[in-house]
């Protein structure tokens, strides 16, 4: 009898309990749902219309255009400079914000105002990052109006072959600052003992940053690189800032040619492309888990 | 031929800008002898350890190892092996590769890597876990898989930081008896660092007792109990601490007397009134507030004695021969 009365009060204390956590999680639901649910749904339900020059005739098409739009020229061009923004910034600033960050990496004495100094991009906006690249390296003004040894004397942005290496140098820069802050956070997360264990051992520097160091930070390099990837894939203020899109369309990456759509008769195509755009990250992202994760060591 | 391995600090300094962790350090630790570091935290132990390990540079004087001087000597050439707290097992390796890493940046051949891993791991029981990684494994697995890392290089000498400090109390109290087996098999020097003076008397050959960065008695666990050097070693070792008193005799000197050395008599020199009784089962401790004494005394009374009852007046006597007198300015034996 009086286990029977237990079990009824336990249960509608369970029911009582999950209409709390709903309560609790209602806020986020409804965030989730106005800022990123709906107005996903909207897009891929808008790729589904082709429109009139005045934007006014939506035209039902069903999934035609993203047949025409995802196997057409202009996504794979968008798709092919975008990974090659991909390919200038991800390894650079992996590569280049571990150095710093192994070099800040030590107590001494003044090594925060170092340590300052290189994670103080973080801090700067796309817009200003740009405007220091123009002013290094445009073929005007640049400190620097020379091109890149080996593809011609044109300036960097005005040759189509350097173009987009000389945009990825200004996100190169300013993601430097967040590679830095990470990787430094990483390396801080180390025991000291484990550190000395290995110098005991008989590690020499170089052998103990690959065998030790290395493998113990792989989650943090993991996150940035996913990071990062998503960064260069979503890439558009030093894009449009330094170059516009060209020499000769050559820095047209797939969001800036969804920019470029934006116009009411490209809004379908547009949609689409962002659409592409979100699968192409979302394959990408889950590729370097599934790549990567096996050579992650998650310490104990 | 094992290299002889006595290490020997002759007035060894180590300052921290104005702070003097270890000072004017003067040790001979012997040829495979068990040496433990003993004192409070911050006393200059462990710190003193590291140096012998390379890892804390020494601020003056000399440190040998054998007839060697290593002050200059990095940490991978002094052969040593230190055992850390936390065991600093390499996370992201197997137990296997974990063990062998000292052997791997030494360039001993293939054979006689495989060889020496095999024995370390059957020494201290490991075999079934060498391809696991150490997040795999309890706390007392991995301590032991730390031990086969520091066996596997056959150092001169074994260093070790608290080893046991992060294992339970029964693991504790066996690995004690293990280590202890395992210095004996070895024969190699040993010199290892607690603030825990059972470890200390059960384990040691000799015992460093250090505070304040100092070395305050170098002696057997008998000797340090029996005939402790200043009042600071009196008070530290030994659970209850020596009871201590200003001597009603002589303005100049304090006395000590051990809890088992007092035993209530009505013809007892010390007056004073029972303050609490804590029966442990296999004794009793009596808490009494003696006349002019700092803290309360303890009296080791055994289990089958019935304690009276707190408030009561009582009178305790100490075994003459028992009573230990020290200085009260320095604070060193007389």
């Amino acid at each position: 009898m009086i286990a029977r009365q237990e079990a009824t009060v336990s249960d509608s204390g369970r029911l009582r309990e999950a209409l709390t956590a709903l309560a609790f999680i209602a806020p986020s639901l409804v965030v989730f749902w106005a800022f990123s649910f709906y107005p996903f749904q909207q897009l891929i339900l808008r790729g589904l219309y082709r429109n009139n020059a005045s934007g006014t005739n939506l035209r039902w098409v069903g999934w035609e255009q993203y047949g025409d739009v995802l196997a057409g020229n202009e996504f794979r061009d968008g798709l092919w400079h975008s990974m090659q923004f991909v390919l200038f910034t991800v390894p650079a600033g992996l590569v280049l914000g571990t150095v710093l960050a192994v070099a800040a990496n030590r107590r001494l004495r003044g090594i925060k105002v170092f340590q300052t100094i290189f994670s103080s991009t973080i801090a700067t906006s796309t817009a200003v990052a740009s405007v220091v690249f123009l002013v290094l390296i445009n073929q005007q003004i640049g400190v620097y109006q020379g091109g890149v040894p080996g593809f011609g004397s044109q300036a960097i942005l005005e040759n189509p072959s350097t173009a987009m290496f000389g945009v990825s140098l200004s996100a190169i820069w300013q993601n430097l600052g967040l590679s830095f802050v990470i990787v430094l956070a990483g390396l801080q997360a180390i025991p000291q003992e484990v550190e000395e264990a290995a110098t005991l051992d008989g590690y020499g520097p170089v052998r103990r940053f690959f065998r030790i160091t290395l493998p113990m930070i792989s989650p943090v390099l993991l996150f940035l690189v996913v990071v990062l990837v998503i960064f260069a894939l979503q890439a558009f203020a030093p894009i449009e800032l330094l170059t516009s899109g060209g020499p000769a369309r050559s820095t047209e990456t797939l969001v800036y040619k969804i920019f470029e759509r934006q116009t009411p008769d490209l809004l379908g195509e547009g949609a689409v492309l962002s659409v592409g755009l979100f699968g192409v990250t979302f394959l990408v992202t889950l590729g370097q888990f599934l790549l990567l994760e096996r050579r992650v060591h998650y310490g104990s | 031929m094992r290299s002889v391995a006595s290490v020997t600090f002759t007035g060894v300094t180590k300052r921290y800008g104005d702070v003097t962790a270890v000072d004017d350090l003067d040790l001979d630790v012997a040829d495979g002898e068990f040496m433990v570091l003993l004192g409070p935290s911050g006393c200059g132990k462990s710190t003193a350890l590291r140096m012998i390990a390379g890892l804390e540079s020494i601020t003056e004087g000399s440190l040998r190892i054998g007839d060697r001087v290593v002050n200059g000597v990095i940490p991978a050439k002094r052969d040593v092996s230190l055992v850390f707290q936390s065991y600093a097992l390499y996370p992201h390796m197997s137990v296997a590769k974990n063990i062998e890493s000292p052997l791997l940046n030494r360039n001993v051949p293939t054979a006689e890597r495989k060889t020496r891993l095999a024995e370390a791991a059957r020494m201290l029981g490991l075999e079934p876990y060498l391809d696991r990684k150490p997040g795999e494994l309890s706390g007392g697995q991995r301590q032991r898989v730390a031990l086969a890392r520091a066996v596997v290089s056959r150092p001169a000498v074994f260093l070790m930081d608290e080893p046991l400090s992060n294992l339970d109390a029964k693991l504790r109290t066996q690995t004690r008896a293990e280590l202890v087996d395992l210095h004996r098999r070895l024969g190699t020097t040993f010199v290892y660092v607690t603030h825990d003076q059972v470890e200390a008397m059960t384990m040691a050959d000799r015992i460093a007792v250090m505070s304040d960065g100092r070395l305050r008695q170098v002696g057997t666990s008998r000797e340090v109990y029996d005939t402790p050097a200043d009042l600071f070693v009196a008070g530290f070792i030994g659970t209850p601490p020596m009871n201590v008193a200003p001597d009603p005799a002589d303005a100049g000197a304090i006395v000590g007397v051990r809890p088992e050395h007092l035993s209530i008599s009505d013809a007892g020199e010390y007056a004073g009134r029972v303050h609490q009784t804590e029966w442990l089962g296999h004794e009793a401790i009596l808490r009494v507030t003696i006349e002019g004494a700092p803290t309360d005394w303890m009296v080791r009374l055994p289990s089958g004695f019935e304690p009276p009852a707190p408030g009561a007046p009582i009178r305790l006597a100490a075994d003459p021969a028992r009573v230990h007198r020290f200085d009260a300015t320095t604070g060193l034996r007389t």
